[in-house]
């Protein structure tokens, strides 16, 4: 792939204070061909920000969740034949220039998905709360003994994706509505993609929501068990034609 | 049982039969939803109607305390009726999701277009199809 039709996809709730340097700060980049925003029925102005900015925007009608928003940036990256979707969060934790790594990942790795991680060594970051971090160990020993592959920063909301998956997530039943966490890692590895991470740098989210927050966690864990539990009992997929399996 | 509470057991199924045939003849509930209450329904005439059949099936199950088995046999109806609604609820969900990340995407091409959309409030006017019954 020479030079892949790149769009940058921001799910962005309630965060007009940041959305316009995420964006400027994108389009600094040049790597996007379009940057879409999904403006997850913010109550503020973060449309009017993100388009201002220079960003094309879709806005739903209803709030969706995280998951939701994401897949309708997947949908409008399949209808318009992108090769590749790098997804960031509108909050300004991600630090932007790692797009250029994650896309590029994709070719010299030959990888489907690449996952920009927090945690990997190289990788700089803000503390994460002990309790989270249990949460997060469980899962990760899960994703190790289903996949026999050590994801190290399964939630994270900065990745890149190659069309074939993003067909799959745009029209699939199985993408889900509110966090994509282990499951869909584990979903990817059924279905044959290869996933890898590379190290990149995050700072806490300074806008106060961030979409990962307010969780019940006991909730969420028992939640995502269950969804780790469908996939391993669901059908393993093919790869679609041209992209090897694994 | 005495005959005034075979009447009352009788009375409930009658009403809860004509309940659902009005609701299903005024278009508020779908002909798929209603099977289940109307079962219900049959089950209390049975039970009015049949009480000492009802009582030696108790007795063939094991079952000491006859009125045990109607309570069981409702609650299972009701348990059958709730996982069917959180069915439909599920199905709806993942429906209601598509419709709106679709619209959403239409309605962002039409304005990029400079075709404009519709005021949003669109509460008014809505066709009561009860008129057409």
């Amino acid at each position: 792939m020479s030079s892949p039709r790149v769009l940058v996809l921001i799910p962005a709730y309630n965060e007009s204070r940041k959305i316009a340097d995420v964006v400027a700060s994108i389009a600094d980049l040049g790597v996007a061909e379009e940057i879409l925003v999904v403006d997850d029925g913010s109550s503020d102005d973060t449309a009017f920000q993100a388009r201002a900015a220079g960003a094309t925007v879709v806005s739903l009608v209803e709030n969706l969740g995280y998951g939701g928003a994401l897949q309708t940036g997947y949908r409008y990256a399949h209808a318009h034949g992108f090769d590749v979707v790098a997804q960031i969060d509108g909050d300004g934790q991600h630090d932007a220039a790692h797009i250029l790594d994650l896309v590029r990942a994709l070719d010299e790795r030959d990888l489907d998905v690449v996952l920009g991680s927090r945690f990997l060594e190289g990788s700089r970051s803000y503390d994460v709360p002990l309790a989270r971090r249990a949460g997060m160990a469980v899962f990760r020993a899960i994703i190790r003994m289903t996949t026999g592959q050590d994801i190290s920063d399964p939630t994270t909301g900065f990745q890149a994706l190659r069309a074939p998956v993003v067909a799959l997530f745009a029209t699939g039943e199985s993408y889900p509505t509110d966090y994509p966490d282990a499951d869909v890692i584990i979903l990817l590895h059924r279905w044959g993609f290869r996933v890898g991470e590379i190290p990149v740098r995050m700072f806490e989210s300074e806008t106060g929501q961030s979409m990962h927050s307010g969780l019940k966690p006991v909730f969420y864990v028992f939640k995502m068990l269950l969804s780790i539990f469908t996939v391993l009992v669901g059908p393993r997929r093919a790869t679609p034609a041209g992209d090897g399996g694994s | 049982m005495p005959g005034y509470t075979r009447m009352v057991i009788a009375a409930i199924g009658l009403l809860l039969f004509a309940f659902v045939l009005d609701r299903i003849r005024r278009r508020r509930m779908r002909i798929e939803y209603s099977v289940l209450w109307f079962v219900m329904a049959l089950g209390a005439l049975l039970l009015a109607l049949l009480p000492d059949t009802f009582d030696a099936l108790a007795r063939a199950l094991g079952i000491d305390y006859p009125p045990a088995l109607y309570f069981l046999g409702a609650i299972l109806f009701l348990f059958l009726i709730l996982l069917h609604v959180s069915a439909e609820l599920t199905r709806m969900r993942s429906q209601n999701k598509t419709l709106i990340q679709e619209l959403s995407l239409l309605r962002a091409r039409l304005d990029a277009a400079g075709i404009g959309t519709p005021a949003r409030e669109n509460d008014a006017g809505e066709a009561d199809r009860t008129d057409l019954a």
